[in-house]
């Protein structure tokens, strides 16, 4: 039954009001000038006070009750990497469409009258600038950075708890690779390199246990990826 | 020396969420989860479903917390999207279970986990009748007694006039009566 019964009338009388508000007389929470009505029939009438004292049972059973629920355990873990992943989204959304947008200004809208082996070249280059932009979001070029935390551009500070070294295929879309990276809880840190390979980082999702499985699935992702290999301790093991 | 009301810690931490700092929402959350969580689960009676709407809750406001505008208590704001939640939650559950001719296998709102242990204590009795409430009767109860919250908070949270909190209130004690009554439990009425 979620429904308020239909015998709930809506309009009380005043002694009925005054009852009504002694709960929230109890808690501190009414205003002024009902406090001090509430004050003055507890002083004038026997009964009150009694029905003051059922009230005050009824809180303390409400509050034991509550406070017998039992509070979920991972709770903070779970928001706060969504919360980190909300973060990585919002990031790469908003640089990949300045990107695109300066795409369609500089290169496809010159490119619209080409012919079609040169709108597909277009794209092509599109794809890799995409990506590598992406990639300078977290820190740009030089010396990939592999240690256990790492700062990106934007602030953010990430613990990683292992990185590796992969290559998309050549027909990954943007989306796809974003897809991917969430899926497995990961992020790129560094690339590409000259030969296409980025560093990326798993972020600390549902603990270690679950971190062999999510490499597994993206490793074994051979539609978008060419290559990958774990890094440990300063080398890598494919 | 200042005493920084809890209020006026939320607002801080709320100036600071804004700005992307992911460690507010950390103490945020540490503040505000029990009473939330216990609010929800009253609610929809599901652990899991009450764990994945505690967690949008706090979402949403890492998501919107520039929506926030501070007229009322950081406490009503993340309780009235609690509640919101909730009851979108219990209108979708309730309309695919009639959609499957499945009314007659909705869930009885009177099993509660705590139904199932019968006691003689007077408090038990209460605690016990309070779970047989009906939805909207129960919530307000909770909102006045252990969300201690005020008359124009509960009325902000639930969308409703402030005298519809009193006379809600009022009849949910009544409601609560009766059901001790018929209990044989008679402790008069008001």
């Amino acid at each position: 039954m979620i429904d308020t019964p239909f015998y709930d009338k809506e309009t009380l009388d005043e002694k009925e009001t005054l009852i009504a508000l002694l709960p929230f007389y109890l808690s501190g929470t009414l205003e002024k000038d009902e406090t001090a009505q509430v004050e003055a029939w507890l002083q004038s009438d026997p009964e009150a006070a009694a029905i003051m004292d059922k009230i005050d049972l009824e809180r303390h059973a409400n509050m034991q009750s509550n406070e017998q629920i039992a509070l979920p355990k991972d709770g903070l873990a779970r928001l706060m990497a969504d919360v980190a992943q909300t973060r990585q989204e919002k990031t790469l959304k908003s640089q990949s469409f300045s990107l695109l947008g300066a795409l369609d200004r500089f290169v496809l809208g010159p490119l619209k009258a080409a012919p079609s082996e040169m709108a597909w070249a277009a794209c092509g280059l599109m794809l890799l600038v995409t990506i590598g932009q992406s990639t300078l979001l977290y820190q740009g070029a030089g010396t990939p950075k592999t240690g256990p935390g790492i700062e990106l551009a934007s602030g953010e500070r990430y613990q990683f708890l292992s990185t590796a070294v992969v290559k998309f295929k050549d027909e990954a879309t943007l989306s796809a690779i974003a897809a991917i990276l969430d899926e497995a809880g990961a992020v790129i840190v560094d690339g590409p390199t000259a030969s296409g390979h980025f560093t990326i980082g798993f972020v600390n999702r549902e603990g270690a246990s679950a971190l062999e499985q999510r490499q597994r699935d993206l490793q074994s992702n051979d539609k978008l990826i060419g290559f990958f290999a774990l890094k440990q301790a300063g080398k890598s093991t494919q | 020396m200042t005493v920084h009301q809890p209020k006026d810690r939320d607002i801080g931490l709320l100036n600071r969420l804004k700005s992307g700092d992911q460690s507010a929402m950390q103490v945020l959350y540490t503040r505000h989860y029990q009473k939330l969580y216990r609010f929800i689960i009253r609610q929809v009676r599901d652990e899991m479903i009450a764990e994945d709407i505690l967690n949008d809750v706090f979402l949403d406001c890492w998501r919107q917390a520039h929506k926030f505008e501070g007229r009322s208590a950081l406490s009503t704001w993340l309780t009235a999207i609690a509640f919101n939640k909730s009851v979108s939650y219990l209108r979708k559950r309730r309309e695919a279970q009639m959609g499957e001719g499945q009314a007659e296998a909705m869930v009885d709102e009177s099993d509660s986990p705590q139904t199932l242990v019968m006691k003689d204590d007077k408090g038990d009795q209460l605690k016990q009748a309070m779970d047989e409430l009906s939805l909207d009767h129960r919530t307000v109860i909770d909102l006045a007694y252990y969300q201690e919250m005020g008359v124009k908070e509960i009325a902000e949270i639930l969308e409703v006039p402030t005298n519809t909190v009193k006379t809600r209130l009022y009849h949910a004690r009544k409601k609560l009566h009766e059901i001790l009554v018929e209990r044989g439990i008679d402790r008069g009425w008001p």
